[in-house]
């Protein structure tokens, strides 16, 4: 029986790593590339190389959705935090993460891009949104969770079923395992796509200039907002709503405010 | 006096004649070509262009030489000449340079700065000009200029105090290796309710469904068993049974096979028998003790004197029996 479980947990892991192999490559702009490497060696030279990475920065902006994955994500971002394009940056990563919540070094690249935020000295005003992934759960694809839960949720009423037969503790033991991977498997896929869901539901909007004023109203004849008055660039929340020229904003601190649309991005920016 | 009046009309002749001239070089309205650069006289053109090799933008500096002798009231002026052609503002943007005169020559410079890298070369100038001897409008050109224009330089300034951007290593890689998880597209039919709850009921259901079915043939099989221990006992009591005589051992055996074996036979000869154990997959050693013994009994019901009844006791019979039953393909292991 555990023989028979162990093979059903390998075949479940090489069908996923088999669909993760799958992922196609998504080759980067070659003037895009030559652009970032003439930059690169202005760096390494100490020299000034925003305008370098801001040309490569251009010519990875992709018109194409189907085209906008983690890779290209990687990239560009890359390209605009090097060409000081900070919000551009924040925005890419996160759009690389909504496409692959565990990719390391998008996680690290934004960790890093959003310590260079002039948040507010005090209090957690304006900050971003901390993670919600819990630390028990291992950071799998959506394709794992989902055969891992499916396979696992099969055993255990397999198991269930024998247990009928048999009174055995360790086929008890066996269906309580499975079941309770299942219920992990099932949780995880939960969480991901909730933070999937919301992502489309609330697109983020990242302020691109320093000094943004927050107001409480769609117009500049409303006041600022009491709490949050100003915003710096790179600052994070999400899009309520949009009323003519102004975006109503809500950052995870709880603050709600109106913004002019051009002073954030949004996943829309990253095409044009 | 007579030098003094020649020496006067030589020169009354002469203003005469000048002014006469002045008057007629002025050039014709009529057929007057639009690029008529408003000069009287003869004249040659000469163009020079320095750097020749430039990237976008960059400029170059045209030099226009125009030599020969001008009417006093029509030199070369920079705001009349009409040199370039009219296409000449889709490859360059013109800026006017300095002007310079000297005795018989007039040198006009121009700016030129490549518009884009399709541009290959100065194109040839035209100077329209009026000759006065012929009385005509007549055309000097230059020769084009080949050029090299290359894309635009990156601007890099070097100025210390300057902002460079620090970020750590990963920032400086580029990927062409895509991880995107294509599980949140693939799993969207999971998020539907329905397809979620039929997945979730399903299978608990068929397990169900398994259960009894199992536990059902189960009950079948146990009843089975039953049945043929119980046979096995009728029978074996039966034999133990006296009087008992070779043909009614026989008989008993020929019901046992039927209705354990499901034996077509009524009346079986032991290779009968034989075969059809062996069809059953019973092993050779116990179809060849059943052959054996068989043939006793058959021996025994055949012989002279059998109606006599000739007692034998069935323990032959009843170990054939437990023989059979043994059999890991009848005992069902």
């Amino acid at each position: 029986m555990c023989r028979g479980a162990l093979i059903c947990l390998l075949l479940a892991l090489w069908i996923t790593g088999a669909l993760g192999a799958q992922t196609p490559t998504v080759p980067a702009a070659e003037s895009g590339r030559a652009a970032f490497a003439d930059g690169k060696k202005f760096a390494e030279e100490g020299k000034d190389a925003r305008q370098a990475f801001r040309r490569a920065m251009r010519a990875f902006q992709q018109p194409d959705p189907n085209l906008m994955r983690t890779a290209w994500a990687q990239d560009f971002g890359n390209a605009a935090f090097l060409a000081d394009d900070l919000a551009r940056a924040i925005l890419a990563f996160r759009y690389g993460l909504s496409q692959d919540r565990h990719h390391a070094i998008l996680r690290q690249n934004l960790q890093y891009a959003r310590s260079q935020v002039q948040y507010a000295a005090s209090g957690e005003r304006g900050r971003p949104e901390r993670e919600d992934w819990p630390s028990w759960l291992p950071r799998l694809r959506m394709n794992c969770y989902v055969s891992v839960g499916a396979l696992s949720y099969c055993a255990g009423w397999l198991a269930l079923t024998c247990l009928f037969f048999r009174r055995r503790l360790g086929i008890a033991v066996v269906a309580g395992t499975c079941f309770a991977l299942a219920a992990a498997a099932g949780y995880g896929c939960f969480v991901m796509s909730q933070q999937w869901n919301r992502n489309l539901e609330l697109p983020p909007a990242i302020i691109r200039h320093d000094n943004v004023a927050l107001l409480v109203g769609n117009g500049t004849s409303y006041p600022r907002h009491a709490e949050l008055p100003t915003l710096a660039r790179g600052m994070e929340a999400r899009r309520m709503s949009i009323r003519g020229d102004w975006w109503q904003i809500r950052f995870a601190s709880g603050e709600i405010g109106w913004i002019p649309a051009r002073e954030a991005l949004s996943w829309e920016d990253l095409r044009n | 006096m007579v030098i003094w009046r020649i020496v006067f009309l030589a020169l009354l002749v002469g203003a005469v004649t000048v002014r006469a001239q002045d008057v007629a070089v002025e050039p014709p309205k009529i057929g007057q070509p639009v690029d008529f650069s408003g000069m009287v006289g003869v004249f040659q053109i000469k163009a020079d262009a320095k750097p020749t090799t430039v990237a976008i933008e960059e400029p170059i500096t045209l030099t226009v030489t125009i030599t020969g002798q001008a009417a006093a009231t029509h030199v070369p002026k920079r705001e009349n000449l009409r040199l370039f052609p009219d296409d000449m503002q889709r490859g360059f943007f013109i800026e006017p340079g300095a002007d310079q005169v000297r005795e018989g020559a007039w040198e006009f410079v121009y700016l030129l700065r490549p518009k884009n890298t399709r541009v290959q070369f100065v194109p040839s100038l035209k100077l329209v000009y009026f000759a006065a001897r012929s009385r005509r409008y007549q055309t000097a050109y230059t020769d084009a200029i080949p050029l090299t224009v290359q894309e635009r330089r990156e601007a890099v300034v070097d100025i210390k105090g300057l902002k460079v951007i620090q970020a750590p290593a990963s920032f400086y890689e580029l990927t062409d290796k895509d991880t995107t998880d294509l599980g949140y597209r693939n799993t969207k039919a999971l998020q539907s309710p329905q397809i979620l709850i039929s997945s979730l009921l399903g299978l608990p259901l068929l397990c169900f469904l398994g259960t009894c079915w199992w536990s059902r043939r189960l009950r079948k099989r146990l009843e089975q068993t039953r049945q043929h221990k119980r046979l096995v006992d009728q029978t074996i009591k039966a034999l133990a049974t006296p009087p008992c005589d070779a043909a009614l051992i026989s008989r008993l055996l020929t019901v046992y096979l039927r209705q354990r074996l499901d034996f077509p036979g009524i009346e079986p000869t032991p290779i009968e028998v034989d075969r059809w154990l062996k069809r059953r997959g019973i092993s050779k050693k116990a179809r060849d003790v059943w052959q054996e013994v068989l043939r006793g009994y058959d021996a025994r019901r055949f012989a002279p004197g059998f109606g006599e009844r000739l007692a034998l006791d069935g323990l032959e019979a009843a170990e054939l029996i437990q023989l059979l039953e043994d059999e890991p393909c009848v005992a069902g292991r």
